[in-house]
């Protein structure tokens, strides 16, 4: 109740609003917040995940993306195979939902179809894989990790710098010193960051 | 800490309250604003409000004669003020009396007294002004007025009177407010839905659940807003049944509730609620499914 309080004061201390019919119908963001328990994976659960793998394919796009942010939250392997689908979804927000919901789960077996999204025609989603591939740590998306570092798009670089920083493998070496070069400001920091990283965890 | 999605909402709700441009003209002083409210026509006390309102408490001199304007209904675009202040975005115009309601609201706590006594003037539109204005001062002083308000025989008055103690947030309004969920109007029994859920008193549970089954669609919505709001334990059954209602918002604010309340009874029925033939319904089940899990 404490959000949802403070957010029922705030509104109405702004006293922009008179004759405040707030009806509060909130949907679920990208960047879905931690979760508070731990205990999702059992009992009712099972059903839970499938209705929401079915809902992945409904007609409506703010449903699929709902379902996979929800998925998300529930942090089951089972919904994997069906998250992986929809990051070929038709919508842009749909597979950066769904790659957000995978990089919440944390399954590796999602690996092949993360770096496939590092192709993706949206830059959002190509930066959003990014991130997930370098939380999963798997070493077979450093390679497309690094050709990454050649996008038109300065944050999508500064991502997946960042993720081979968390990986940690001694390829990506060569690479980031090149983007220690980059024209961005922030490219070249995360490069010097990254660079910092490699070096240090080398064993 | 406020929530990502609390956040969302906030600045949706916000944002439209806050567009437009400022009007061209010189800075007047109080005297002369003063004199201006009793202009011929409406838009130059409109005007005159709005300048008056951003001198703050250096409006002061000019108290009773903006107390005097608060019967004025007389329509005037929003964009005469430089932000619509007033309204929420659907609403197209204001009244200069309702700009003199921001004006006394932004002297502060030396308005009161006049806000108390216009409470009780002759014209209703008077009165809900000045209704609306108590219950964005932020004056404990003011929940005894706005609570025989309530009672006002126009309906207007007493959802403005109900939106304020909802705004006051003061617990001494949660039963009055409880007994104006029967009232005879259906957007003063929304009100008073809203007023109960923003105040999040668990008294009010019993009587938002009875306002479930309201005649109107728009008054069982916001009860189901409220009862989530309130957090109500005991609400999760009579919600779960509101994810069958006819109406499609109140089954979409339904389900946003159950995810609120987070009673693990709610899954299976919001799984069914999965296949309801609105998109939104089905975006919101989703979404609770989520929260209910995590």
């Amino acid at each position: 109740m404490s959000p949802l309080t403070v957010f029922v004061r705030t509104l109405l201390k702004s006293s922009a609003i008179c004759l405040g019919i707030a009806i509060a119908v909130i949907h679920p963001s990208v960047e879905s917040g931690r979760s508070r328990r731990a205990t999702a994976q059992q009992s009712p659960a099972q059903a839970a995940i499938d209705g929401l793998v079915i809902a992945l394919e409904d007609s409506d796009a703010g449903v699929r993306r709902s379902a996979a942010a929800a998925l998300g939250e529930l942090r089951s392997p089972r919904a994997v195979p069906g998250l992986i689908a929809a990051t070929r979804d038709e919508q842009p927000g749909v597979r950066l939902q769904a790659i957000a919901a995978l990089g919440e789960i944390g399954d590796a077996t999602a690996v092949p179809a993360l770096t496939a999204a590092l192709k993706d025609a949206d830059a959002r989603v190509r930066g959003r894989a990014a991130v997930v591939l370098g939380g999963i740590g798997d070493k077979s998306a450093v390679d497309a990790l690094i050709g990454l570092l050649a996008d038109k798009e300065a944050e999508v670089k500064r991502r997946a710098l960042l993720a081979l920083a968390e990986i940690g493998d001694g390829r990506a070496v060569t690479a980031a010193t090149a983007a220690l070069k980059d024209p961005d400001a922030d490219v070249r920091r995360a490069a010097v960051l990254a660079l910092a990283e490699l070096s240090g965890g080398e064993q | 800490m406020v929530s990502r999605p609390v956040a969302i909402v906030l600045l949706l709700s916000v944002i439209p309250a806050w567009r437009g441009g400022r009007p061209v003209q010189l800075p007047r002083d109080v005297a002369e604003l003063t004199a201006a409210l009793r202009a011929s026509e409406p838009v130059a006390r409109a005007r005159a409000a709005c300048e008056l309102r951003e001198l703050g408490d250096r409006a002061v001199p000019a108290i009773e004669s903006l107390a005097a304007l608060l019967a004025d209904g007389a329509p005037v675009e929003t964009t005469v003020c430089e932000r619509r202040w007033w309204r929420g975005p659907s609403e197209q115009q204001t009244s200069p009396g309702e700009l003199a309601a921001g004006a006394l609201v932004a002297i502060g706590t030396r308005a009161y007294g006049s806000l108390e006594s216009a409470l009780g003037a002759d014209a209703w539109i008077a009165r809900r002004n000045a209704a609306w204005a108590l219950g964005a001062l932020d004056d404990n002083r003011a929940v005894r007025p706005l609570i025989s308000a309530l009672g006002d025989r126009e309906p207007p008055v007493r959802a403005q009177a109900a939106w304020a103690l909802g705004a006051l947030d003061r617990r001494e309004g949660v039963e009055p407010l409880i007994g104006l969920l029967k009232d005879e109007h259906a957007d003063v029994r929304r009100q008073a839905a809203w007023a109960l859920g923003a105040v999040g008193d668990a008294r009010a549970g019993s009587g938002l659940i009875e306002a479930l089954r309201d005649p109107e669609a728009r008054v069982r919505s916001q009860a189901a807003w409220a009862l989530g709001a309130v957090d109500h334990r005991a609400a999760a059954a009579p919600l779960i049944n509101a994810l069958k209602d006819v109406d499609a918002h109140v089954r979409r604010q339904a389900a946003w509730s159950l995810g609120v309340v987070g009673d693990p009874r709610a899954v299976e029925p919001l799984l069914a609620a999965l296949k309801d033939r609105d998109a939104g319904v089905r975006r919101q089940a989703a979404w609770a499914i989520g929260v209910i899990g995590r």
